[in-house]
């Protein structure tokens, strides 16, 4: 099998020696995968190749981007060959007049909107990673963001795909414009990987605002806070961005990247709004008044670019800052309608003083979407089990209030086996049998969304996918 | 037959093309749908769901059809929490229902004000309807988060949730927008709600040519003007630019002030707001095109009766009266790099066409997709792209 893939892609771009595959067996969590081989190819040609031959001898495919997912959909489940699009990285067409770009699947997210600043266009998708994830791997997990609060997520910036299909196809999916049929591009989205590998994107370009303000809200207590993003919400005023960030996360934050943030805060809010000036300063007034109200004892507001940069730096780097106070942490994904916001906050710090660990929490409060950080120590005995009991204890919380498993992380293989507590086993048959459509291939990306009987690895490894080893790549 | 199940004698509303069912069921909830369909699917019955009737004309003429599926007893509130920006409601539920009941709270969903009262929700999904709002308010894939429906095997199913960050599983809600009622029918859905602006205010502009009233849109659009839909149509020897701003009452103001100087720099002439006569022809071609390209398409389609077209978007849509200038306009349409989609004509001249056109890419995964989903071909038979 490698010899064949040699033969396609050239030895060079072929890895099998084990220290090489090592740097392949997983992404932003450790969960140990080890793959067959590793491909690296150039061009969609030489992706469908590769599919091909792992079907020829019966190895699973799983695609890698930049290897930056928070659940576990780069991690090969069952050995075979990983293919990894960063070779394709050009970005292939910019048409600023139709707000569009064609872009490789291995292009950074940020370089798409670098590319096409200077037509006063930007793609809005911004998740956290973005300086380093690639938009393969956007399409793949429908990221999200800060500013998908506003803007929608990946799916709602994406006209069309070139996939390559389970079976080896390489199939054309909606356009550039006028696309007629089912809306095939809208359910490779988001699909993780187990539908087809995404080999060219056709995303949608926005306009830049005139104007930007980014306000600080600061309190003393986070219950303030969260009712103060409940009450944001429901007055319409419609922010592009409202981020949540803890006490627990700003000390980190602080010592590791000095950006300026308040140090005896129980929890602040980032808020971000953009548009016209004369809306900026209506919805930054009533976004400060309806703080004030809810006892925030400081406001500040940033307009000047760099003041605004400042900001988030510390809330894009929040992950990284982490790795200061505690070797390991389990990154949640829980998503809940807003008005519940304030009593599932309160649960989680409940549940995680209970339990005995800190927990950090910094996310996109603006949709409900939560991401408690758990911090631990492994190689302490036992401590792992009980993280993950703990964890799956805040999802609970979070399905109980009316919500969702997952917000942007996707479901990977770390909780596949909650799909059922949000889906009823017709609602799961309905979705097998888009997988069917696709291709039978049960080789391809195995082990992802859907509870399977299958193992991947030991018992509990299936959880240990999302505790992460911290460090200065790290972002949630 | 059906036992308890409303079951009644066609009339005109519940025609498909000229097409006649042989009975109507009209299920009160979702059991009653899921015992239809699974008799049905057993008997091999077609069935084609029926809301409004306001867009059944959209599709290729069924194969069959046995069933008007009724969908108005399947209506009312589920759950509705504005401070959630959210509301989950029936199928069966007409937009002018909709629309009353979120404004009581000052809310809207953001289907397309131009689109008819009387369309229920599920039909609007289903044809995927959008119109010149669509610049700001973005289409039901935007804006749907979750919805259940009924399978061809009367299965009751979930596709999303009720929160507006989702990504757990397949999305299928993108799946059934737009199925055109061929791989499911569609019960409930759940949409995000937006506030209703503070003020609107429409205005328009006359140019001499279709380029600078296309211009003026593009840049007031671009510059974050709070356009909320843009219309540009023809009128009589002039080029009309319909705009509806909405938002504050400040930004409303800042952007009537911008747009009429960018309009006046392109040559254009201020007039009164006046309705466009769109929905009266018999024949309504869509024609989609990338924006740059869509004045010369608009300047080459002087033989149709009324051409209207959305200029961010690149929709165009032409009304006929004289369903002979149809190939005309689809020559125009190939010439310009232009799609072509017949909207609704009369039933006769759809025999023997794909009123969508030439199968998309991707098609033999929709025919896999169609025949997991309705393997006995029970639902809207035929009547979707390449006649699925």
């Amino acid at each position: 099998m490698i010899a064949d893939l040699q033969k396609d892609l050239g030895k060079q771009w072929v890895l099998h020696a084990p220290e090489d595959l090592m740097v392949y067996e997983y992404d932003a969590t450790i969960e140990r995968g080890l793959p067959e081989a590793v491909a690296l190819p150039a061009t969609t040609e030489e992706v469908a190749a590769a599919v091909r031959i792992a079907n020829r001898y019966g190895a699973a495919v799983t695609a890698r981007g930049s290897g930056t997912g928070l659940s576990g959909g780069a991690v090969p489940c069952d050995g075979g060959i990983v293919i990894v699009t960063t070779r394709m990285n050009r970005i292939l067409e910019i048409d600023p007049l139709s707000r569009l770009a064609v872009v490789q699947p291995g292009v950074i997210n940020q370089h798409i909107s670098q590319a096409v600043a200077k037509h006063n266009l930007y793609f809005a998708p911004d998740p956290s990673s973005q300086r380093a994830c690639s938009i393969g791997g956007n399409v793949a997990e429908n990221a999200g963001g800060p500013h998908c609060l506003r803007f929608g997520s990946t799916v709602n910036h994406v006209l069309g795909l070139e996939i390559v299909t389970p079976d080896g196809e390489i199939v054309d999916l909606g356009g550039k414009s006028g696309t007629t049929g089912y809306d095939l591009t809208g359910i490779v989205v988001g699909s993780e990987g187990t539908l087809g590998i995404v080999t060219k994107v056709i995303v949608r370009l926005l306009p830049k605002s005139e104007s930007i303000v980014t306000l600080l809200a600061i309190f003393d207590e986070v219950r303030q806070a969260s009712q103060a993003v409940s009450a944001i919400v429901a007055a319409g005023v419609m922010p592009v961005a409202l981020e949540m960030i803890d006490k627990y996360t700003m000390d980190a934050i602080e010592a590791a990247l000095h950006t300026g943030y308040p140090p005896d805060a129980g929890a602040v809010l980032l808020i971000e709004v953009e548009g016209l000036a004369e809306e900026t300063d209506e919805q930054a007034g009533a976004a400060r008044s309806i703080c004030e109200g809810q006892g925030a004892r400081e406001v500040q507001v940033a307009v000047a670019a760099e003041d605004r940069e400042r900001l988030w730096i510390g809330r894009k780097g929040a992950l990284g800052a982490l790795g200061r106070l505690a070797p390991s942490y389990y990154i949640l994904d829980g998503v809940v309608p807003r008005t519940k916001l304030p009593d599932v906050l309160d649960g989680v710090y409940a549940s995680c003083e209970r339990y005995g660990f800190p927990v950090a929490n910094v996310f996109h409060a603006g949709d409900g979407n939560l991401h408690p950080n758990v911090l631990f120590d492994e190689r302490v005995p036992g401590v792992t089990e009980q993280v993950l009991e703990l964890g799956e204890e805040i999802m609970r919380l979070c399905v109980d209030a009316g919500g969702s498993i997952t917000g942007e992380h996707g479901v990977g293989y770390e909780k596949r086996d909650y799909m059922s507590w949000i889906f009823s086993e017709d609602d799961l048959e309905v979705m097998s049998r888009l997988k069917r459509a696709f291709g039978t291939n049960e080789r391809f990306n195995p082990g992802k969304v859907f509870p399977t009987s299958r193992g991947c690895g030991e018992v509990t490894s299936r959880m240990r996918a999302a505790i992460a080893k911290v460090g200065p790549g790290a972002y949630v | 037959m059906l036992g308890e199940l409303a079951v009644s004698v066609p009339n005109e509303r519940h025609m498909v093309d000229g097409v006649p069912p042989q009975g109507v069921a009209a299920p009160a909830d979702y059991d009653e749908t899921r015992r239809l369909m699974e008799y049905a699917n057993h008997r091999g019955l077609a069935v084609i769901p029926i809301g409004g009737g306001q867009h059944t004309g959209v599709g290729n003429l069924p194969e069959r059809y046995d069933i008007a599926l009724e969908t108005r007893r399947i209506s009312g509130i589920v759950e509705f929490e504005p401070a959630d920006l959210t509301i989950t409601v029936r199928a069966g539920m007409t937009l002018g229902e909709l629309r009353k009941v979120t404004s009581e709270a000052r809310m809207m969903v953001p289907f397309d004000p131009a689109i008819a009262d009387r369309a229920t929700v599920g039909g609007v999904l289903a044809a995927n309807i959008s119109g010149p709002a669509r610049v700001h308010l973005g289409q039901p894939r935007d804006f749907t988060i979750g919805m259940r429906v009924v399978t061809a095997d009367g299965r009751l199913s979930r596709a999303g949730g009720r929160v507006v960050k989702n990504v757990a599983g397949y999305d299928l809600c993108k799946l059934y927008i737009g199925s055109l009622g061929t791989l499911a029918v569609i019960v409930e859905a759940t949409f995000k709600t937006v506030p209703i602006p503070a003020k609107r205010l429409a205005l328009a502009f006359e140019f001499s040519a279709p380029g600078d009233a296309c211009s003026a849109a593009d840049k007031a659009t671009r510059s974050g003007l709070k356009v909320e839909s843009a219309l540009v149509s023809r009128s009589e020897e002039n080029w009309t630019l319909a705009v509806e701003l909405a938002g504050t009452p400040q930004a409303v103001a800042r952007s009537e002030f911008d747009i009429v100087a960018t309009a006046s720099a392109a040559g254009g002439k201020q007039s009164p707001p006046r309705p466009i006569p769109g929905e009266k022809y018999p024949t309504m071609v869509r024609l989609d095109v990338l924006p740059p390209r869509l004045p010369a398409l608009l300047t080459d389609l002087s033989i149709a009766a009324h051409v209207e077209a959305q200029p961010w978007d690149g929709v165009c849509r032409v009304g006929l009266d004289d369903p002979g200038t149809m190939e005309g306009i689809r020559k125009i349409a190939a010439a310009r790099g232009a799609t072509y989609v017949i909207e609704r004509c009369l039933p006769e001249l759809k025999r023997n066409i794909d009123v969508f056109g030439p199968q998309p890419g991707g098609f033999s995964l929709m025919q896999a997709i169609k025949r997991e989903f309705d393997p006995n071909g029970i639902l809207s038979p035929g009547r979707f792209v390449g006649r699925l």
